[in-house]
């Protein structure tokens, strides 16, 4: 009998896997190596002729403490006499939380191997052709290595298994999971994935759409938190002109941008079109942007005495907006502790803007006033500035040198209070600046001028439990002199007095609630607005969240004009109702992500006297297996009120198509004539409901009843497949 | 009303044979139980006529003259035809040695009783027992009452034993010590099957906890 050199096969073959546990019941023997590990089998029998021994029947390998578990149908162990060898087909292993099974498990003294090897964890599954563990060292190599978790995927051509972290070699990460070959992949030479914190740190690769491949900058870390909350790099937008024109001005209406494509380090491409909605204003976007993510390289040289100055910084855009060329370049450096110079250049226009050229230099310098719970800023800057109707447009409307000095400063209280009362926080901000243009030129020029301004601005807040007080004057002093307008430095004067009082929380019995109370008086009249109420309203909501439904109630009152009769002062009183429930019954052949919602809403002109809207909405989702749909509409029926008819005042769609690389969301919704515009993603939904095959990994099966020996607490059991 | 009586006593002890495994189970069948022994008495001999009973109070030697198994005891009575009875017993032959307290052959029946201080040695087996029993018919000796080996070491509830071919079964609540492992019996107990196997000249088991259906029929009689 050579069970001796069986033991110690078992021990060898076996050391570096699973974490279960298994147990002598009243099917199943046990032998056990005192102290290192227990087998637990259904049957057994030894060859002495063939220097075999064989386990069978439903075996189970344990480490004592059960660090470790392997479950097999079948165990031989040959060789017992000399080089001893285990061979166990399709085996189940266990450790750390993972179940490893696979085709074939050969071990010796120095080696482990499993062969087809399938590994599930908490949060990930995959498959390796070969997994391999070095008995000495506990390092397990995997060869053509395939993990997926909820939001992405990582293979390779080798990979080692150190602890809890998988380094892998000729990685390729895709968030398209399942997929013979993904469409959108992270390629790298190497990626380092922490199973614990499920991260993938790549060190350089490629961006691989496709055939294009896009270098990628060092030190890329992805995990299932960030590609979860990952934004969309699309953006889509509606940009009105400013200042309002009946003209087409480049850069209006529907604009589409793919944003944050990465070119080397620090160097992002933006591409994308405006106008998209305006015939003949369909205009390319193509900008670089240039932003260090991380200059800190550059504070040892600026702050070698580590005083807290900060880095010199610089950003800069280029490129074609809205089909025209654009600049925007700025550095700033710091000149000492609490002195900081800055130089900008701009060339160019933002989307249905003036077109805006300019060089400027600026020196602001900085100071705490801890005493006062503030601070003081002081800027000078000159700067050389045009202004055009557009960028195309190479007459300026002004042009001219701006010199400006201002000074900005902040005070705060501590919280106050009195007897254990708390009686808030008082706070000012003050501003005086003053810009002086000598020269202006341009077709709205009208000489030489000076702009002056001074802000005070006050206030209290008091925050205790639910309940949000808060009390500010504004007082703005201007001659609101800028020749360049609004969109450059112009100031305009205010006189305003706000108050608001705000109690919000839970009500108990599933409801919660939200009110406000607010006030806007303008005591004094200015060039550019009169004096009166401007606000006075109370808005409302109510919530019940009643699983699976959320009803929601939202009352809104705006009194202000019926207090003074004052242009865009309006007085009217808006109550909308809505529910809307997740996990709507299956429509179509999938329950759908989106919510379905239904409302009534109207809005009272109490100036007018009349029903302004009244609608009813509803949104509906239906989903199948790889599209989801989620239509919108809306109808108002105020006008049937008074004698009209109703209209369709609200239509829209969300398309959701359902990949393997994730899901893809586009939403597009008119409301009272606005259009909107979403896109959204969420890499962990796909078709089937998930991503990898991640399971929680359960403990190795057992059953029956009776003490464990060898220290194992198991429960008594016996393995899979058994009778 | 008792007599000596000197001299040979011829009696088969044929029972002799579950010890002897290297005797073919053909030639034990073939010959009658008990039927040419010689009995030598280590002191008296004493005879009831009345019952038919001879008692050799200071034991004697019970010699097989066929295989030269010998049977040595402190005290031996017997009765032709039907019995013999010994105590503190050793037997010595091919088969190995075998001391008991007690020992009593049911001739007519061809059954062995023993007990006490049961041990077996023989070659790759050195078993100790509460108790035996053996039909020579069959040639299965069971031992029981908690068996404890020391070669190869393990404990059983029950050792079965075909003397023929050396093969053993152990069954109940067992345990099998390998000295770097102990293999243990399912709750409750089960079967290990120990098949005697001659390598290289040396003997030693293969073990299975599955018992061949050859096996199970000879066994079948005891299980």
């Amino acid at each position: 009998m050579k069970l001796r050199h069986l033991a110690t096969a078992l021990l060898f073959g076996c050391l570096s896997v699973a974490s279960a546990q298994c147990s002598r019941g009243p099917k199943t023997a046990e032998v056990t190596l005192p102290g290192f590990l227990a087998v637990y089998y259904q049957q057994f029998r030894s060859n002495a002729l063939e220097d075999t021994a064989e386990f069978y029947g439903g075996v189970c390998v344990t480490a004592v403490g059960g660090e470790w578990t392997v479950l097999a149908d079948h165990v031989l162990v040959g060789n017992l006499s000399t080089d001893i060898y285990l061979r166990a087909p399709e085996p189940t292993l266990y450790m750390a939380g993972w179940r490893m099974s696979g085709a074939l498990l050969v071990a010796d003294a120095q080696h482990l191997s499993l062969e087809e090897a399938k590994i599930v964890g908490p949060d990930a599954s995959g498959k390796a052709a070969l997994l391999e563990v070095d008995v000495a060292s506990g390092e397990i190599t995997l060869e053509n290595l395939l993990l997926a978790g909820a939001a992405f995927q990582v293979s390779g051509t080798l990979a080692t298994l150190q602890g809890e972290e998988l380094t892998v070699e000729g990685a390729d990460v895709t968030t398209c999971i399942g997929m013979e070959s993904a469409p959108i992949a992270l390629e790298s030479d190497v990626a380092t994935v922490a199973l614990g914190s499920r991260e993938v740190r790549l060190g350089g690769g490629v961006l691989r759409v496709g055939a294009l491949r896009i270098a990628l900058k060092e030190g890329l870390t992805l995990s299932d938190q960030t590609l979860s909350e990952l934004e969309f790099p699309v953006k889509v937008a509606t940009v009105e002109p400013s200042p309002p024109t009946t003209v087409p001005t480049p850069g209006a209406g529907l604009s589409v941008r793919v944003v944050g494509i990465p070119l080397a380090d620090d160097v992002t491409l933006e591409l994308g079109a405006t106008g998209l909605d305006v015939p003949g204003q369909l205009l390319p976007v193509a900008l670089l942007r240039v932003a260090p993510s991380d200059q800190a390289s550059n504070t040892e040289a600026t702050d070698p005495e580590g005083l807290g100055r900060e880095p010199t910084r610089a950003n800069a855009t280029f490129g074609l907006e809205a089909g025209a060329p654009f600049l925007d370049a700025n550095v700033t450096a710091p000149v000492n502790p609490w002195l900081t110079a800055s130089f900008g250049a701009r060339s160019g226009a933002a989307p249905a803007r003036r077109a805006r050229h300019e060089g400027r230099v600026g020196l602001t310098a900085s100071a705490a006033v801890p005493d006062l719970g503030g601070s003081v800023v002081g800027e000078v800057f000159a700067a050389a500035t045009a202004l055009t109707a557009n960028a195309a447009t190479a007459q300026p409307d002004v042009a001219g040198p701006r010199l400006g000095v201002s000074v900005t400063a902040k005070a705060a209280t501590p919280s106050l209070s009195a007897g254990g009362l708390p009686l808030g926080t008082l706070s000012l901000e003050s501003r005086a600046q003053v810009t002086a243009y000598p020269v202006v030129w341009g077709s709205t020029a009208a000489g030489p001028a000076t702009q002056w301004g001074v802000r005070l601005a006050p206030s209290w807040r008091l925050r205790t439990g639910p309940v949000t007080a808060a009390l500010g004057y504004d007082a703005r002093f201007t001659n609101s002199a800028s020749p360049f307008g609004s969109s450059v430095d112009g100031l305009t004067p205010l006189q305003r007095a706000t108050g608001s009082l705000v109690v919000e929380g839970p009500m108990g019995g599933g409801f919660s609630g939200r009110l406000e109370l607010s006030a806007a008086y303008d005591p004094f009249a200015t060039p550019v607005a009169v004096a009166g109420v401007k606000v006075l309203r109370a808005d409302g909501r109510l919530e019940l969240d009643a699983q699976p439904w959320t009803v929601t109630v939202k009352a809104a009152l705006e009194t202000a004009g019926l207090v003074n009769a004052l242009p865009n002062v309006r007085a009217f009183a808006d109550l909308d109702v809505s529910a809307r429930r997740f996990g709507w019954p299956v429509v179509a052949t999938h329950v759908p992500h989106g919510s379905f919602e239904f409302g009534v809403g109207g809005v009272y002109d109490l100036l007018g006297g009349e029903l302004e809207r009244l609608s009813a909405r509803m949104a509906v989702p239906v989903a199948f297996e790889n599209l989801e749909l989620r239509p919108f509409v809306a109808v108002d029926f105020a006008r049937a009120l008074q004698g009209g008819s109703a209209y369709l005042s609200g239509y829209g769609l969300d398309l959701t198509f359902i990949t393997c690389c994730g899901s893809f969301t586009l939403g597009a919704l008119n409301d009272y004539g606005k259009w909107g515009v979403s896109v959204s993603v969420d890499l962990e939904r796909r078709p089937g409901g998930g991503g990898g095959e991640a399971a929680p990994t359960s403990l190795a099966p057992v059953e029956g009843g009776g003490a464990a020996g060898e220290g194992n607490e198991a429960e008594p059991g016996i393995m899979p497949g058994t009778p | 009303m008792r007599s000596q009586h000197s001299g040979r006593a011829s009696l088969r002890l044929l029972l002799l044979l579950f010890l002897v495994g290297t005797l073919p189970a053909g030639t034990a069948g073939a010959e009658a139980p008990f039927a040419a022994l010689t009995v030598t008495p280590f002191g008296s001999q004493v005879y009831d006529i009345t019952t038919g009973v001879t008692t050799l109070p200071e034991g004697g030697t019970i010699t097989d003259q066929d295989t030269g198994v010998s049977l040595d005891a402190k005290r031996i009575e017997y009765r032709a035809q039907d019995y013999v009875e010994a105590w503190s017993v050793s037997l010595a032959g091919s088969f190995g040695k075998v001391a008991a307290e007690a020992l009593r052959i049911d001739l007519a029946a061809g059954l062995l009783t023993a007990s006490g201080g049961l041990h077996l040695e023989r070659d790759a087996l050195a078993v100790d027992a509460l108790n035996l029993r053996f039909d020579a018919n069959t040639q299965i000796a069971v031992f029981g009452g908690g068996v404890t080996s020391t070669e190869p070491a393990f404990t059983a509830d029950r050792v079965l034993l075909d003397v023929t071919n050396g093969d053993v079964l152990l069954e109940g609540e067992y345990v099998f010590d390998g000295g770097l492992f102990t293999m243990r019996s399912p709750e409750g107990g089960g079967m290990l099957a120990l098949k005697l196997v001659v390598q290289d000249g040396v003997a030693g088991y293969d073990a299975a906890t599955e018992v061949t259906p050859e096996m199970l029929a000879r066994f079948s009689a005891e299980l």
